[in-house]
C-alpha cells in the first residue's frame, strides 16, 4: 500500500533514508542494491513501497532511469522523452536505430534503476 | 527553391520510419512549430500550416529549417564510418573528383529517379517493397574541400515477434494448442540513409579521403550487429570501388584506415568520458568488458577501474590491461547532444590489432557528427 506523503510515516521513512543513502548521491542504484541498504532483502515490497515515496515529486529523494538492454550495445540509458512517449502511448523507440519495438519485447529489454538524488 | 505543399508533405510523410517522434517534437519546440502526441495529428498540423493562404512567414521560414534538419539527422545519427586514404593530390582537386565519381556511381547502376520524392523525403511500406536493393543518389553537396553524396537503399530484414496464441486460434489451428505463444519471422524492407564522402585535406595535409558512412539501424529490437555491418560496408566497398576505378582508371580503394590503435590513444588521453571498455589483463589472463551506465561519466576514474588500473601497474609483477572494445562521449557547448564515438572491437581484434570501422551515436545534427568525427580522426592518426 503507498505510504501517503506528508504523514509522520513518511517522514521518518524519509529522514532514515536520507542517512542510508547519504553516500550514494549521484550513484544510479538497481533495485536489489537498495534492498541490500535498506536491509530489506527479505520485504522487497515494503522497499517498493519506499522507493514509490522516495521518487514521488515532491520529495524528490530518488529519480527512476531507465536503460534498454540491446543484444549489440549493452545497457544504453533511455532519454526522458522516449520513456515519457512510451509510457503514454506504449510505443518504445530503439535508442540507436529509432526503430519501433514491439510491445511484447518490452519488458524483456528495459529495466528500471534509481538516481539518488538526495 | 522555397518549400511547397508537395514537397513539404513528401519530406515529412514517411519521416517516422527514421526518426522518433519525442526527438521531432523537440525540434519542433525548438522552432515554436505545434507538436503533438501522435505522428498523423504532428505532421497534420504542419501540413495545415503550409497549406494555409495566410501562414505566417515565420512558420513558413521554420517548416524550411526543420527540413534542412531532418536531412541532416538523417546523414548525422547511427553511422559507422570507413575512412580510405587516397593519397597526396594537388588542390583544387575534389570538384573535378566529385563529378567523375557521380558519374561513375551512375554508371555502377546508382539510380537518380527517387520513387518517394526529393530528399528527406522516404519510401513508404508498400514503395520500400518494389525497390529493394537499388541505391538512389538522394542529395549531392560540396565545398572546394568536400564532396558529399547521400544514398539510400532499401534492404530486407527479418524481425522475431512473440505471437500470442488466443483459445480462438488454438482450436483453428489444432497443433497450435500446446501453445501459448510462438515466435513468427517477419520479412520488413529497410531503408537505410548513407552517405558517401570524398575529402581533402581531412586526414592529413594534402590527403585526398573517401569516406563511407553507412546507417547502422533496422527494424526490430536492435541495431545492426557487427556482422550486418560489415556486410553493408562490402557492398558499398565494391560499388565506391567501381565508381573510382570509372572515375580514374586504374584507381582502387586502399584498405581502410585501422582504427585500433586510436583506442590506446584516446584512453590514455584526458579527452572525453570514455564510457565503455572491453579489455584483457596481460599476465592475468583475465576479459573484461566495463560500460558505464551513464555516457557523461568516466570509466578511467571510476574507483573500481582506476583501483584496478593502479593495483596491476604497481603489482610485484606489474601487468597491462589490452584494449579491443572502447567508446567515448562529449559534452559538448555547439550542440546539446552528446555524442559518443565507439570502436567497436571484438576480442578477436586482440590477434588482428584491427578495427576498421567505427560508430558514431547519438548525433542529431551536423555539428555534434561533425565533433566526434574529428575527434575520431585525430586519435586515428
Amino acid at each position: 500500500m503507498a505510504i501517503t506523503v506528508g504523514s509522520p510515516e513518511a517522514d521518518e521513512l524519509i529522514s532514515d533514508a536520507k542517512s542510508l543513502l547519504q553516500g550514494y548521491v549521484g550513484a544510479t542504484v538497481p533495485f536489489v542494491r537498495l534492498c541490500k541498504i535498506f536491509k530489506l532483502e527479505q520485504n522487497e515490497l515494503r522497499m517498493a513501497e519506499i522507493i514509490e515515496l522516495a521518487c514521488n515529486k515532491k520529495i524528490r529523494l530518488m529519480k527512476h532511469v531507465y536503460f534498454y538492454l540491446d543484444d549489440e550495445f549493452g545497457p544504453i540509458l533511455l532519454k526522458d522523452g522516449l520513456i515519457k512517449h512510451y509510457l503514454k502511448f506504449d510505443e518504445l523507440y530503439h535508442p540507436v536505430s529509432n526503430a519501433i519495438i514491439e510491445n511484447m519485447d518490452v519488458e524483456e529489454r528495459v529495466l528500471i534503476e534509481f538516481e539518488v538524488i538526495g | 527553391m522555397a518549400l511547397n505543399s508537395a514537397t513539404f508533405s513528401a519530406a515529412t510523410i514517411n519521416i517516422g520510419n527514421k526518426i522518433s517522434l519525442p526527438d521531432f517534437c523537440a525540434k519542433l519546440r525548438e522552432l515554436g512549430l505545434p507538436s503533438s502526441n501522435s505522428w498523423a495529428k504532428t505532421i497534420g498540423q504542419l501540413q495545415d500550416i503550409i497549406d494555409s493562404p495566410k501562414a505566417n512567414p515565420t512558420d513558413l521560414a521554420n517548416l524550411e529549417i526543420l527540413v534542412a534538419w531532418t536531412c541532416e539527422y538523417l546523414a548525422s545519427f547511427s553511422k559507422a564510418i570507413c575512412i580510405y586514404e587516397l593519397g597526396v593530390h594537388a588542390h583544387p582537386y575534389i570538384p573535378s573528383l566529385g563529378q567523375a565519381i557521380l558519374a561513375g556511381l551512375i554508371k555502377a547502376g546508382v539510380r537518380q529517379n527517387y520513387p518517394a520524392g526529393e530528399f528527406p523525403a522516404l519510401a513508404g511500406k508498400i514503395e520500400c517493397g518494389t525497390i529493394i536493393e537499388q541505391f538512389f543518389i538522394r542529395s549531392v553537396t560540396h565545398t572546394k574541400d568536400i564532396f558529399s553524396v547521400v544514398i539510400t537503399t532499401v534492404a530486407e530484414y527479418y524481425v522475431r515477434e512473440k505471437i500470442s496464441v488466443t483459445a480462438a486460434d488454438s482450436q483453428a489451428v489444432a497443433k497450435l494448442s500446446d501453445y501459448s505463444e510462438i515466435i513468427g519471422v517477419r520479412k520488413v524492407a529497410y531503408e537505410h540513409v548513407d552517405v558517401i564522402r570524398f575529402s581533402h585535406g581531412v586526414t592529413g595535409s594534402g590527403i585526398v579521403s573517401a569516406e563511407i558512412m553507412l546507417d547502422i539501424s533496422r527494424p526490430g529490437a536492435t541495431a545492426l550487429n557487427q556482422d550486418e555491418i560489415s556486410k553493408r560496408f562490402k557492398k558499398y566497398d565494391s560499388l565506391v570501388n567501381t565508381a573510382l576505378t570509372t572515375a580514374i582508371p586504374g584507381v582502387k580503394l586502399p584498405a581502410p584506415m585501422n582504427f585500433f590503435p586510436a583506442m590506446d590513444r584516446i584512453y590514455n588521453s584526458k579527452d572525453g568520458n570514455v564510457c565503455e571498455l572491453g579489455f584483457a589483463t596481460t599476465l592475468g589472463g583475465s576479459v573484461k568488458k566495463e560500460k558505464m551506465k551513464r555516457n557523461t561519466a568516466d570509466l578511467r576514474v571510476e574507483t573500481w577501474h582506476a583501483g584496478g588500473r593502479n593495483a596491476i601497474a604497481s603489482a610485484a609483477i606489474p601487468d597491462t590491461i589490452d584494449i579491443y572494445r572502447l567508446s567515448v562521449s562529449w559534452k559538448i557547448t555547439m550542440s546539446d547532444d552528446q555524442p559518443i564515438l565507439s570502436v567497436p572491437g571484438s576480442f578477436k581484434a586482440l590477434s588482428t590489432g584491427d578495427v576498421r570501422h567505427a560508430l558514431i551515436l547519438g548525433c542529431t545534427e551536423k555539428a555534434s557528427f561533425d565533433f566526434a568525427f574529428s575527434r575520431l580522426l585525430a586519435f586515428a592518426k
